[in-house]
This record gives structure tokens, sequence and C-alpha cells, in this order.
């Protein structure tokens, strides 16, 4: 009996270890960037090579808001953010309630396109979606940066359309009864109703937009009107690389993020939990 | 008075899903057709696309880098896809047990694949300086001599192995949530019958996952044949600004599918050329999407037998 | 979630409201860049009913950032105040691929700073227009600038940009070091460049390289004035053909591989990734006189000055060989020019200011500024521009007119990448310098 014991408190100790050195593995690019970022380039550059600061210095920050216009970036890519969430969240349930509410026989048919176009990888329409911007002149606008949010994506409607499957039509039905018409049913029940998945979609909008790099890369040219991400890249522009003042950059660029995770980790494990498993 | 409801029915429908129609028109059929078009042209942005026939596949297939970058993507496609797999299916069985401050755990092993991955790559690629980077430290400490990752031709895909496999949460998520439908009473049974962990990972957890870790390997499939982002970063920080445009990394061992359509559209202004590839990609893309999707399919059959 | 999206809407329309200008400005085709020429009239409401009396607006970019783009501003504020009929908008846009992808659309600036390396790529795609119109038709001399600098602008008989500074790249060498393995002067060939790199190669216990005698970093150099010494060249003199089995390149890359050999593969590779690390910083290998020799450009002596680098360096030729001693200071010649785009509005005004920034005053203030070489041969003997440290070696070098040109060729980018493809194979021994040579002929024979 007491040897089982002593055996189990061994296994148990034994998985602490692991889980301590694996969260210690997935931490450190993180401690390292932070750690970094306060460190002076020249201590950053001295052997032997110190994962703490020798003197602990917040010079890189302000500088690294100096080496790019970075409240200028801020805003540019908050704009993007915002306008790219709003359009996500205007159109997706929409879609999603066609295609789960509504009895159709589109509905299959789109469901099944929504999976086909996650298939279709970015570098296959970027040429053509390009030169048609380009002859609309609106390259070195955030039109074709947050235009695609506001015909939705099929990953966000998947979530939304997984959503309003579990929700019973016996409400709807019971609303159709009473009178109310189809957009009523929506926007008055189904709407209000799906406002946990709405959170998570905005969220992963959220990311997504504040994250994106291949299309600010392609249609975005002018220094003033660059995001952040592109701005982040700047940095290796330089004939050295200030890695102190990089990390503080990119301390500064995640931040935001790692705070709303934060916030939001349970939808956000929902989220991609749902379309992992019922997709 | 029904079939009046069903035609009213359609219309909804189809008003709902208008905005996405129209989408999928404009940004999904519109290009794919368009850059099948202009693959059998030559022009640059600001030139009218002249037809050339075959000209441009021609000229992709006798391109030796085209060939280096269809192999390394196959790469990465085919090693980083078990990789991640497996890593994100330990950490889940990690995960998913009950202990003291597994939230935090969980949170810190889904973290990495939430933050931007520019700034990823930008601190993995400060880790990977043979000197003053933190890894190669790391390793010294047990009397190992790290290579230059990001120099040397045969650890550059290593190195982008290691970042893949540091993102890897949502998978790990989505097996999580896969291994907590497994019905505990299959457990049980096992207990029973004297099965050893082992034993029970093989007979009961995998074949009852099998579907969830097989639609998850056709995304990590995907995802391998969009890799730019990463690479791109590294290229342009192993070169500095002094030597112009970017190439492949060392010896092109990076240069992904993905950012060699990039260099000829963007920086060679072959567009033409560019569209070729990009098509060759979709039908190379399409073609493993359904293949493994059958397989995938045929997979958790054999699992609903057994 | 009602309350989410007002909010959300909310926040928007703020943003909308403070950055409502440039919004604007931003969703309006750029037609209004044409009206913007004319009277910008955004900047200057008041000087609008005059239009023919307001200076029209001349873009111009530039790959500088920091305190080389402030040199560039001071010069175009006085070209802006020496003249009232174009006012010249400087741009810093340091993005190599940006630029070419603004040049292909229709929102291209009027003049663009470039090398002569990207001049050929531009050209080769139709971005950018020919100036030999307007030098024809004022019959403005061309002869003020270096035979090399003016040649490597011009294409087919017709300039494409004019030049205002040029670099090359020579062979520093750290005095002490020399000394102390006994020698008192730079080596004249390869032959003795590589005898005194190994006298000064020194390793740690543990076989790592602390002191690199072998010029093999930076990279670019070891492609080029490294195999240029030996008499080897990637391309043809014409221009046109490509040359990747040339018997000096592989006579270079033998001893290169040689030296790799003698102090392991991995140890020099290991060393020259720390090197590009921390290339240009305190801690740069030569200025912290950990190499002995090293392959590079006029910029280095001012950036040692900045970092208090107590290296005693010295300048000199880069070595030719005992066989072809006529080798001897050959070197890549790039110079920085500016160039007009085909789709740019204002042609006109952007030769003009082009024409002011190419000569003697304007280059002047660039070469002073940013600390670069002129291509103004009236410059070469301005006792300011001598003052700069090594700068009068790199003149009279300049004057030896040993410059290499780059080829004209199409897919001249392609090629580098599939050269550098081969050279990390032959670096890192998984070719040996024949068979990386004959691969990549292989691999080239399709280019144009």
């Amino acid at each position: 009996m007491g040897v089982i014991k002593g055996r189990k408190a061994v296994a148990s100790l034994m998985f602490y270890v692991l889980v301590i050195c694996l969260c210690a593995i997935f931490l450190s690019p993180f401690l390292v960037m932070l750690t970094t970022s306060l460190k002076t380039n020249s201590d950053a550059f001295t052997i032997p090579v110190k994962l703490l600061p020798r003197k602990l210095v917040l010079d890189n920050y302000p500088a690294a808001l100096r080496t790019i216009p970075y409240f200028k970036y801020l805003m540019n890519t908050v704009q993007i953010t915002l306008f790219s969430v709003l359009g996500q969240l205007l159109v997706t349930p929409m879609v999603a309630y066609s295609l789960s509410k509504i009895k159709w026989k589109g509905a299959s048919v789109i469901s099944g396109l929504l999976m086909a176009t996650m298939m279709i990888p970015y570098t296959v329409t970027m040429i053509p979606l390009y030169r048609t911007y380009s002859q609309l002149h609106l390259t070195n606008t955030y039109i074709p940066l947050i235009l695609p949010a506001f015909f939705g994506k099929a990953y966000y409607i998947l979530i939304v359309r997984q959503f309003f499957h579990g929700l019973p039509n016996s409400i709807l039905e019971a609303a159709r009864i009473d009178g109310a018409n189809e957009f009523q049913r929506y926007s008055r029940i189904a709407l209000p109703l799906c406002k946990p998945a709405l959170t998570t979609v905005a969220i992963f909008a959220f990311l997504d937009a504040w994250s994106d790099y291949l299309a600010p890369l392609i249609y975005i040219s002018k220094p003033n009107r660059l995001t952040l991400s592109l701005g982040l890249q700047q940095f290796m522009n330089e004939y050295s690389v200030k890695w102190a003042e990089l990390m503080a950059a990119a301390v500064l660029f995640v931040t935001p993020v790692i705070v709303f995770f934060l916030i939001f980790q349970r939808n956000f494990v929902q989220g991609v939990a749902v379309t992992g498993l019922k997709a | 008075m029904k079939l009046k409801q069903r035609n009213r029915d359609t219309i909804n429908g189809l008003l709902f899903a208008l905005p996405w129609i129209i989408g999928f028109l404009c940004f999904s059929v519109y290009p794919l057709g368009a850059s099948l078009y202009y693959s059998f042209t030559e022009f640059n942005p600001i030139t009218k696309p002249v037809w050339v026939g075959l000209e441009n596949f021609r000229m992709s297939f006798s391109d030796p880098l085209v060939w280096k970058s269809l192999s390394n993507t196959l790469f990465m496609a085919f090693v980083s896809t078990p990789i991640n797999l497996f890593a994100a299916l330990m950490l889940a069985m990690v995960a998913v047990r009950k202990f003291k401050g597994r939230g935090i755990a969980r949170a810190i092993f889904f973290l990495p694949s939430v933050i931007p991955m520019i700034a990823a790559t930008m601190v993995w690629i400060w880790m990977f300086d043979p000197t003053y980077g933190f890894l190669n430290n790391f390793l010294s400490i047990f009397g190992i001599r790290g290579p230059s990752w990001l120099m040397d031709p045969r650890y550059t895909k290593g190195a982008l192995l290691l970042i893949g496999t540091w993102c890897v949460g949502a998978s790990m998520l989505v097996c999580m949530a896969a291994l907590a439908e497994v019905p505990v009473s299959y457990y049980e049974s096992a207990q029973i019958d004297g099965a050893s962990g082992i034993q029970k990972f093989f007979y009961i957890t995998l074949p009852s996952i099998a579907h969830v870790l097989a639609y998850q390997a056709i995304l990590s499939f995907i995802n391998a044949f969009q890799y730019f982002q990463q690479v791109y970063v590294i290229i342009s920080a192993n070169q500095g600004s002094a030597t112009g445009t970017a190439s492949g990394g060392p010896s092109n061992s990076i240069l992904m599918y993905p950012l060699y359509i990039f260099h000829n559209a963007f920086v060679y202004l072959k567009m033409g050329k560019a569209s070729a590839m990009a098509w060759i990609l979709f039908i190379i893309v399409s073609l493993l999407a359904v293949l493994m999707s059958k397989l995938a399919r045929k997979a958790s059959e054999n699992a609903g037998v057994e | 979630m009602k309350n989410f999206l007002i909010l959300l809407c909310a926040a928007l329309v703020a943003l909308t409201a403070c950055s409502g200008g440039q919004t604007a400005s931003s969703t309006t085709p750029p037609v209004a860049k044409a009206s913007e020429a004319v009277a910008a009239p955004e900047a200057a409401p008041e000087a609008a009913p005059e239009v023919a009396a307001a200076p029209t607006v001349v873009e111009f970019w530039y790959n500088n950032k920091g305190d080389e783009a402030l040199v560039y501003e001071e010069a175009i504020a006085q070209y802006n105040s020496s003249q009232g009929k174009y006012k010249v908008e400087g741009l810093s846009v340091t993005d190599q691929q940006k630029l070419i992808v603004a040049l292909a659309s229709n929102e291209a600036p009027d003049a663009v700073k470039g090398s002569n390396q990207n001049i050929v790529t531009y050209q080769a795609n139709g971005l950018i227009d020919t100036l030999q119109g307007y030098i024809d038709a004022e019959g403005f001399d061309v002869g003020v600038f270096s035979d090399a600098a003016m040649a490597a602008n011009t294409i087919g008989g017709q300039a494409y940009a004019l030049p205002f500074s040029g670099y090359s790249i020579q062979l520093y060498y750290n005095k002490d070091i020399l000394a102390e393995i006994g020698y008192d002067a730079p080596p004249e060939t390869m032959e003795e460049m590589y005898e005194m790199a190994v006298a000064a190669t020194v390793l740690d216990g543990d076989g790592n390289i602390e002191r690199l005698g072998y010029p093999l970093f930076p990279l670019a150099s070891a492609r080029q004035e490294l195999i240029y010494g030996f008499g080897g060249r990637w391309w043809d003199i014409d221009g046109k053909t490509l040359t990747p089995e040339n018997p000096g390149t592989l006579e270079s890359l033998k001893l290169n591989v040689k030296y790799r050999e003698q102090y392991g593969i991995e140890k020099v590779q290991a060393f020259i990734a720390t090197a590009n690390t921390n290339r240009y910083t305190e801690q740069d290998m030569f200025f912290a006189g950990k190499q002995l020799f090293r392959l590079d450009g006029p910029w280095l002596p001012t950036m040692m000055q900045k970092f208090n680098s107590s290296t005693n360096y010295g300048i000199s030729l880069v070595p030719g060989t005992a066989s072809s001693p006529e080798s001897r200071g050959a070197s890549r010649y790039e110079t920085d020019c500016i160039c007009i785009p085909i789709t740019a509005a204002n042609k006109d005004g952007a030769w003009d200011f082009i024409k002011w920034f190419t000569s003697k005053d304007g280059a002047k203030t660039l070469n002073l500024g940013v600390g670069s070489l002129p291509a103004v041969k009236a410059l070469y003997d301005d006792p300011d521009i001598n003052a700069i440290p090594g700068f009068s070696d790199f003149i009279e070098i300049l004057k030896l007119e040993k410059g290499i040109q780059y080829p004209q060729i199409t897919d001249f980018a392609k090629y580098i990448s599939l050269v550098e493809e081969h050279l990390d194979y032959i670096y890192n021994g998984t070719m040996t310098p024949e068979e990386g040579l004959s691969a990549l002929a292989k691999q080239s024979s399709t280019l144009k």
C-alpha cells in the first residue's frame, strides 16, 4: 500500500517537472524578447551571454518609438483592424444564419464551397487582385486590406454556423408563428443569442488583421501608411540590426495581443476547438 | 402555400448569404479565372498582358529554382505535419489532465500561436544567433555546440520546424477537445482488462480521435503551402539591406514556393510566370486536399468499424 | 453584443474623424495627384488662384533613413530655394521591393534614387524613361562624371540615370596584426594574402576561430572582389554572356575552400555567422581587431570613428595574383543615381532636379553629408571631401577606373541567387569548387 502511494507521489512529481520544463521551453522566447529589450545593445552582444541584463535600461523603448513612427503605424493598424472586425461582425452571422437556420438548397452547396475556399492559397489569387486594385488606383489605401472583411471569411462563418446548429429551431419557429419575418427572427432572436460566437469571431478577426503581413506588404508602399508588422520589418532594413531596440518594438507590438488573449482566453479555446472538431 | 414558403426560404437564404456569394465571386472565382488567363500571358503591372501560350509553364518547369522551392515546400509539408501533430497530441495529453495550475500551463502552450508571426520570427532569429543567441548558449550548458542555425543550409529547415512546433497551440486545443470527447467508459473497461497505458493510447485514444487528427493533418499540409512570412523575414535579416533583393537563404534552402511566386511577381515583375506558378501550386494543393480527405474518411471509417 | 457594436462604431467614427484628411486623400484616386502637382491646393490654398506662378511638385523617393535622410532633405531644401519653378517633395522609402512595386504602378514618384544595378533591372522591365532626350536636346555634358559612373548608367547607348556618388570595395588591413606576424606592407598578390592570413589566424582552446585571417566576410565581397582579384568574373566583359566556369573564379574558390578546410568548415561558418550578426556595430569583427583583412567599402572608416574603434588600419588595393598582377584593384563599381519612372507625372521637373542634384554643388552636399565617394570628377580634389577618413585613398583608387560594371541582363537577380546557392554548396563542402561551378553552369544555361 505504502509503496503504491510512494510510486504515485513520484509519478506526480515527475509529471510536474515535465509540465514545468515544457512551460519554460514555451516561455523562453518571450523571456528572451523581454530581457533583451532591457539590455543595452553592447550588453546583448557581450560574451558570456547572460539571460538577464547586466544593467537594466529602458532606453530601447523610446529609441524604438523614434526609429519607426510607432504611433503613426499603430493608428494605421488600429484603423485597419477595427474596420475588419466590424465587417466580419456584420456579415458573418448573416451568412451563418442562412446556412443553418433557413431551409434552402443553396445552404449545403455554399457550405461545401466554404470549405473549398479555405484551401485556396493566398498566392494564387494575389496577382489578379493586385492588378485590379492597382487599376482602380487603390494601392496605398487600406481598401484592399479591409474590403474582403465585409464579405465574410469561411473560417468565421463556420464558427458561427456551428453555434447556430446548437440553437433549437423551436425558438425561431415560435417567432414565426407570432408573425415575425425572417429578418426580424434573425435580428431579434438569433443575433442576440449568438453573442458568444460573435465574440470569438471578433477576437480572431482582430488577431488576423493585427498580424496580417503579406497583404500590407503587397499593397502598402508609402512610408506613412505602413502597418506595425511592416514597421517591425523596417528594423531589418538597417545596415546593422539593433537587436535590443527591435526586441523593445516587438514587446510593444505583442503586448496588446497577449493582454487581449488573457482576457478572452475562454472564447479562443472554444472557437478553435469547435471548428477543429466539427468542420 | 407550402411551395410559396419554400420559394420565400430560397429568396431569404440567398439574400442572407448574398455578401458571401458576392465575395466568393469577386475574391475567389474571378481571381482564379483571371490568374489562369494570366498564366498564358506575359506582363508586368504597367503593361498589358500579351498572350504567350504555354511559354510560362515551359519556363517554370525549366527553372531550377522552381524545383528547388517546390522540393523545399514539400519537405516542409511532409516533415512538419507529423512533427506538429505529434507535438500537439503530446501537449494535449499533458494539458488535458487534471492538475494544479493547468489553466496557466494551457495558456502558456497556446500563447505562441496567438502572437503575430512576424514578432515571433524575429525573436527566434535572435535566439538562433550562433554566438549571442539563447538557443546555442542554452545547449552549451549540456556541452552541445549548436550550429549556425540560419546560415548553415543543413539546419535552416530544422530551425523552421522548431518555430513551427513552438506555434502548435491551436492543434493542441483541438486535440484536447477531441480527447475530452473520448468516453471514459472505454478506458474503464480497458482498465478492467488490464491494459497498460501505452496499450490504452494505441487501442482507444488514437482510433477515437483519428478523424480529428486527419483533419488537422490536412490543415497543416495546406498551411505548409502558405509558408511565407517566416522565411521572408529570416532572409531579409540574413542579408541586410546592403545586398539588395532577397534570394532564398543559404543555398536557397528556405526558398519556399510561395516566396518564389512573390519574388517573380513583385521583385522580378514576371507576373505571367508567377501566375503560372500559382496555378501549379493550386493544382497540387487541390489534389493533395482531395487525396488526404479521402484517406481521412477511410481512416475514420476504419476506426468506426473497430 | 449590441453595446459592443455601438462602441466599435463610435471608435471607428472617432478614428476616421481624427485621421480624416489622410483617409480622404488616400481613397481619392491619384487623379488628384495631377491637380496637386499643379498647385498643391491643400498645402497652400491662398496660392491657388495664380496657378502659373506656383511651383509644380516633383515627388522624389530615396532609400536612406535616419540621419542620412536628413541630408537628402537638406539637399532638397537647397534645390527648392535655388529656383521657383519646381518644388521637390522628398520621401524615404527603404524597402527595395516596395520601390519596384511603386514604379510599376500608376502612382510612381517623379524621380527615384537607385543604384546602377537597380537601373538595369528597371530598364529591362520598362519601368524608367531614358534621359537621352533631355541630354541631347540641351547639349548636357555627361563628361563631368567619371567614365565608369556614366557607363554604369548607360544602356544600349541611352543614359537612363545620372550619378551623384559611387563606391568601390578595397582591402582594409589591420596594421598591428600584420606587424605582429612580421610583415610591414599589405599584400599585393592573393598568394601573399593567403600566407599572411594563415599566419594571422588565431584559434582558442576548442579550435574556435578567434581571429579570422582570410577575408571570407562579408560574403558579398567574397563573392565579388575576392574572385575579381584572381581575374575571375561571373559574366563576360560584354555584359551579356554569363561565365560561371571562369578559371580565375575556380582558382579563388579553391583557396577559399582550402582555408575553410584547414580550420574546419563549421568553425569558419560559425565565425562568419557571428560576424554577420554584429556587422557594422561596435562589436564588428574588424573594428574589434578580430579580422586581419576586410574587403569593404569607403564607409568603414567613418563607422570606425563613430564607434571609437582602436583598430590601426590601412587601405590598399584588392590584391591581384602573381600571374595576373593587372587584376589588382579590380572591384565592383556601383553608383548612386537618379532616374525618372516611365509613369512619372512631372518629368520636366524631375529632369531639372536631377541636373541640380548631380551637379558639383548638389552632389557635394550629399557626398559630405552621407559620406559617399563622388561621381562628379570635379569633386575628386575637393578638400572637404578628402577630409573624410579614408576618402583620399579611395579617390586615388577611383581614378584608376578599374570598376567592374554589372551585366545588363534581365535575369541578373536570379543568376546571383543561383551563384549564391552554389557558393554555399562549395563553402560547406557539399560540392567541390569544380562540381559547384559546373552545376551552376548547367542551371544558369537557360537564363537570359
